[in-house]
């Protein structure tokens, strides 16, 4: 199977994503909760720090023409916290300070609300958070302006901002912990349908041409169709190179032999021993020439059918005894004894049957063709239950010095073929069907004289 | 024998023809498969040979249609295709053996006999030279009623001599016709296959006579 | 250079300083270092060590005779480390502190509320260790101020002036007896002009949030002549002359020594409530040895400190006072409400009512 080159994964793609989100969902939520935290412990803070201001407005009286103000202990009682916070306090009257810190004064000394107002300042190096009320108490025979600044120290907002933190630090990272793993699970979740597309591609295997009927979700409808549309490209591509093999082999054959029997007949009807000779140089082309085309016309199936075809199961016992029927007669007109003998109890293998037929032919036709009429070939079948082997020995001219195996390249012949008609394709072909049915093609000289071919394929038991 | 050719490819038809009636034989031509049903009706043949590709049909189907119509004539289909149906499905479809294009006649011929062995056919075939009795069929000669074995090769040299008894044939001329056209003709064999047929022929009144410079013939002694 | 003089103010920082709990012997022996200061001194030691690297300097209102065993035994655990002891009254360490001109290491004083202000404002420093965040909560404000005494404040009876009278139990009981014999009480009570002494407005502010009877009892006692006195030791002198029959607000370690050494006289721890005061320490914000400070006040606040403190001073250390103990001790905290005490208006609303009370006006 060849490996497609790989970019990403959209598995990994998705769970990054998650996570990505999962983390920013998480700092948001932080964040978020922090905030809200603070904003609530601060409101918290301004109301005390308006109740505390509140309780000293009320306390705003006048006697004669002079304003009193007394400083509730309730004002400052309300300000206590647990953090121990600062408190700072200026309490003015028409802007002068009548008693607290005198330099304590808001941002914007001369803004006059009604309601009191919070905000935050710097005092002394601390950050507090302040509120002023401002109030006007009749005095004589004015109105006296009475302005309240309190602030605080916001060590108590802190701490409890900070416990917030905490639980939000903990909150988060659960959500974020939550998120990830639920993006890790939905991202292997969503590629299931393409895992299913592709195990069911996979199971198939290459030999399965049918189109894929399997329900696939929308996303990938495109994609098997296009998957579909393809396999049925193939198949029609596959189906004409099959019918054209098959045609050209019938035009190629036909004129050719017409050419040998008309030169048949004119090499019986000659007188003359020059035309005779020229006649059968005729004759032997011809027969070169139809062999050619036959043995390339196997070649193209046998190499066409070799990864496409669906194998089937057949008792290969059968598929040599159709051979050996086929070829008995061009033994027997040699006067070439042929015998086939099998042992064991089963012979099956799984393959493509025109293969496996024309494979046999080629090596049973080749042990006749290269025998001496009165000879003997001998067809032997055996099955160890791992492997089926023919062995067909002949009596004939042997492979000569060459190796074996050289001689399974197209178009080559061994040294001693000489004039008998071969393509050397033969053993390429029956070559080429060992191979693709798993099997093997050995060849041998034998000890005295002949060729010992081993044909072996995997025994389906 | 009578043949019935059914081929399409009119030059192939009349070579084949042509070619088969110097051997002796009989044959009539169909162009198509309809054709061929005229002349199944018509007459009786020894064999068909069936070409399987033909213009109005494929040969297979008519073949089964004949076999279900009742007619048993022995068929030996004829094909250029090199895929299409193995040699089973041609046996199955009701030929009794099936050669492929281009025809090896020395092959055609075998297979012919193979297959009117098998179905039994009537001995009119046997030819008769003095005390020699020539069935070519079975491969047999009787030696004043002896019955003597024949091989193949042996077989065809005598049924060469019997084509044109007390005619002379050289070894080149023997060689044409023993030979197929892929093999080189050894007048050592011929000379050697004489021999054979002779020894065979032992005790017969009938001889295979040389005839020095110019070849043999089959001859009565005396 | 010594400025130990009968002055008014003198006086009155000494009554604001440990309600004249020692004698003044030590301000004769001090050796004091001839230095311009803005404030008051009254006395000053140096405790030098023989192998100093480096020096604490210690601003302190607490008498030195007090404090000497103390710094010995620091010393002893800190050889290197020599001891310059600078005493004043607590008004004056208020405002050394406050001027951040001279440099102390430690503030110790036992004026809670101004010990609180200083750290307010912001004028002491951070520190934390293990040691000072081990004591309770209630007895430092943030990490700035740090009690590590814990005094309670009783009232002072005279065994004369109380013949045949029951010893009251709580200031109802007070109330009532001193109601029901003014003749026995009138002229005999003493108290502290809060007006002039410091602890004295602080004690009578802490009482009076926490118990409408205080505002009653002033009231009594402004029926019955009351006698207000600068400092405890004289109204222990006129416990033993008979001129006083009750002294309210009175340093129970100090009290106890005086009636150990003259008799005539009865603690009574009222049981509505006795308040305790702290006596603390800060690091002023511009102190020039900070770790040094902290180590002495981590001294201060060790169990090895604590248990010196109790057998060299006559203060009770903090560790004695048992929270889980029950009973009226109630220590003063620090707190914001001590800050309010040292308004300027409500001190003066408060004085103004106490004057009222006391029909002093």
């Amino acid at each position: 199977m060849v490996r497609a080159p790989q970019a990403g994964s959209i598995q990994r793609r998705l769970a990054l994503s998650h996570l990505l989100l999962g983390a920013l969902a998480s700092i948001c939520l932080f964040l978020a909760i922090r905030f809200v935290a603070f904003q609530t412990a601060e409101a918290t803070q301004d109301n005390l720090l308006r109740a505390a201001a509140n309780t000293i407005a009320e306390q705003i009286g006048s006697s004669g023409d002079q304003v009193i103000v007394k400083l509730p202990h309730s004002a400052f009682a309300i300000l206590e916290t647990a953090a121990q916070d600062r408190i700072f306090y200026n309490v003015r009257v028409n802007g002068q300070s009548i008693t607290g810190y005198e330099d304590f004064l808001p941002p914007d000394a001369t803004r006059r609300v009604r309601d009191p107002y919070s905000f935050s300042l710097g005092y002394r190096g601390f950050d507090l958070r302040a509120v002023v009320l401002n109030s006007s108490a009749p005095a004589g025979s004015e109105l006296q302006e009475v302005t309240i600044l309190i602030g605080q120290t916001q060590d108590a907002q802190q701490a409890v901002a900070d416990r917030f933190a905490a639980w939000a630090i903990l909150i988060s990272a659960g959500i974020f912990l939550g998120l990830a793993g639920l993006g890790a699970i939905t991202a292997q979740q969503a590629l299931r349908p393409l895992r299913d597309v592709t195990g069911a591609v996979e199971r198939r295997g290459p030999n399965d041409l049918r189109p894929l009927r399997q329900p696939t979700p929308v996303e990938l409808t495109p994609l098997t169709s296009a998957l579909n549309d393809f396999i049925r490209r193939l198949r029609h591509s596959l189906r004409r190179s099959e019918t054209f093999i098959a045609e050209a082999a019938h035009h190629i054959r036909t004129p050719l032999s017409t050419v040998k029997t008309e030169t048949e007949i004119a090499l019986r009807r000659t007188e003359c021993d020059d035309t005779r000779r020229a006649l059968r140089k005729v004759l032997f082309s011809v027969e070169e020439s139809a062999r050619s085309a036959s043995q390339l016309l196997a070649y193209a199936t046998v190499t066409q059918r070799s990864d496409s075809t669906p194998l089937e199961r057949m008792d290969l016992k059968t598929k040599v005894q159709e051979a050996y029927d086929a070829l008995f007669p061009t033994a027997d007109l040699k006067d070439i004894e042929m015998h086939f003998t099998a042992q064991g109890p089963c012979f099956d293998i799984q393959g493509d049957v025109l293969m496996i037929e024309i494979s046999l032919r080629n090596l049973i036709d080749n042990a006749i063709k290269y025998s001496d009429p009165d000879s003997r070939i001998d067809l032997n079948l055996q099955c160890d239950g791992d492997s089926v082997v023919l062995t067909i020995r002949d009596q004939g001219r042997g492979l000569g010095d060459v190796s074996p195996k050289q001689l399974f390249g197209r178009f080559k012949r061994g040294p001693e073929t000489a004039g008998i008609v071969g393509t050397g394709m033969g053993l390429s072909i029956v070559n080429e069907v060992a191979r693709s049915h798993g099997g093997q093609l050995y060849l041998s000289n034998n000890e005295e004289r002949g060729t010992c071919a081993e044909l072996s394929f995997p025994c389906l038991s | 024998m009578r043949f019935l050719l059914v081929e399409d490819n009119q030059n192939l038809a009349e070579a084949v023809s042509t070619r088969l009636a110097m051997d002796g034989h009989a044959i009539d031509m169909a162009g198509s498969l309809g054709e061929a049903q005229d002349y199944l009706a018509y007459s009786s043949y020894d064999i068909v040979l069936l070409d399987l590709t033909l213009p109005d049909g494929d040969g297979r189907r008519f073949l089964g249609q004949c076999r279900a119509a009742g007619n048993d004539v022995p068929v030996i289909a004829v094909t250029a295709q090199s895929d299409v149906s193995s040699r089973v499905e041609v046996l199955d479809a009701g030929a009794d053996d099936y050669i492929s294009k281009p025809v090896n006649f020395a092959e055609l011929e075998a297979r012919c006999r193979a297959v009117l062995r098998r179905r039994g056919g009537a001995s009119h075939n046997v030819q008769q030279f003095a005390d020699l009795e020539f069935d070519p069929l079975r491969a047999e000669v009787k030696v004043a009623g002896e019955p003597r074995e024949l091989r193949n090769r042996e077989m065809r040299l005598l049924e060469i001599f019997f084509s044109g008894p007390d005619r002379i044939y050289s070894k080149v001329q023997i060689g044409d016709r023993l030979f197929s056209s892929a093999e080189e003709i050894s007048e050592n064999v011929i000379e050697v296959y004489v021999a054979r047929l002779r020894k065979k022929l032992d005790g017969s009144r009938a001889q295979i006579e040389t005839v020095r410079g110019l070849g043999y013939r089959l001859s009565e002694r005396g | 250079m010594c400025r130990a003089v009968l002055s008014l103010p003198v006086l009155r920082s000494l009554c604001l300083s440990l309600l004249g709990l020692l004698p003044l012997q030590t301000q004769a022996q001090a050796q004091t270092q001839a230095q311009a200061q803005a404030f008051e001194i009254e006395a000053h030691v140096r405790f030098d060590s023989a192998m100093e690297q480096a020096e604490l300097r210690l601003l302190s209102v607490t008498d030195l005779s007090a404090f000497e065993q103390l710094i010995r035994d620091y010393q002893m655990r800190n050889p290197t480390v020599s001891v310059d002891y600078t005493q004043v009254s607590s008004r004056e360490l208020y405002k050394a502190v406050a001027a951040q001109e001279v440099a102390f290491d430690v503030a110790i004083s036992f004026a809670m509320d101004l010990q609180m202000k200083l750290a307010n404002d912001g004028l002491a420093q951070d520190h934390q260790s293990r040691t000072s965040r081990a004591a309770p909560a209630w007895s430092r404000w943030r990490h700035e101020v740090f009690g590590f005494t814990a005094e309670p404040i009783v009232a002072v009876t005279s065994e004369r002036g109380f013949e045949g009278l029951p010893l009251p139990r709580t200031r109802q009981e007070l109330i009532a007896l001193m109601r029901d014999h003014p003749d026995r009480f009138s002229g005999k009570v003493g108290i502290y002009d809060i007006r002039t002494v410091g602890t004295g407005y602080l004690l009578g502010t802490q009482d009076a949030n926490r118990s409408e009877a205080y505002w009653r009892l002033a009231e009594v006692m402004g029926a019955l002549d009351p006698q207000l006195y600068c400092c405890s030791s004289e109204m222990l002198d006129d416990i033993g002359t008979g001129e006083l029959h009750l002294a309210y607000n009175v340093l129970e370690s100090y009290a106890k020594s005086r009636l150990d050494q003259q008799g005539g006289g009865q603690i009574l721890r009222l049981q509505d409530f006795t308040h305790v005061v702290m006596r603390s320490a800060l690091i002023p914000a511009n102190a020039q040895s900070p770790e040094l400070a902290g180590s002495f006040v981590d001294y201060l606040l060790s169990a090895e400190g604590q248990s010196k403190i109790a057998s060299e001073t006559a203060f009770p250390p903090l560790s004695s006072y048992d929270a889980a103990s029950g009973g009226p001790l109630r220590p003063i905290r620090f707190g914001v409400t001590l800050l309010a005490n040292l308004d300027r208006l409500m001190r003066d609303r408060f004085i103004a009512a106490w004057e009222g009370a006391l029909r002093l006006n």
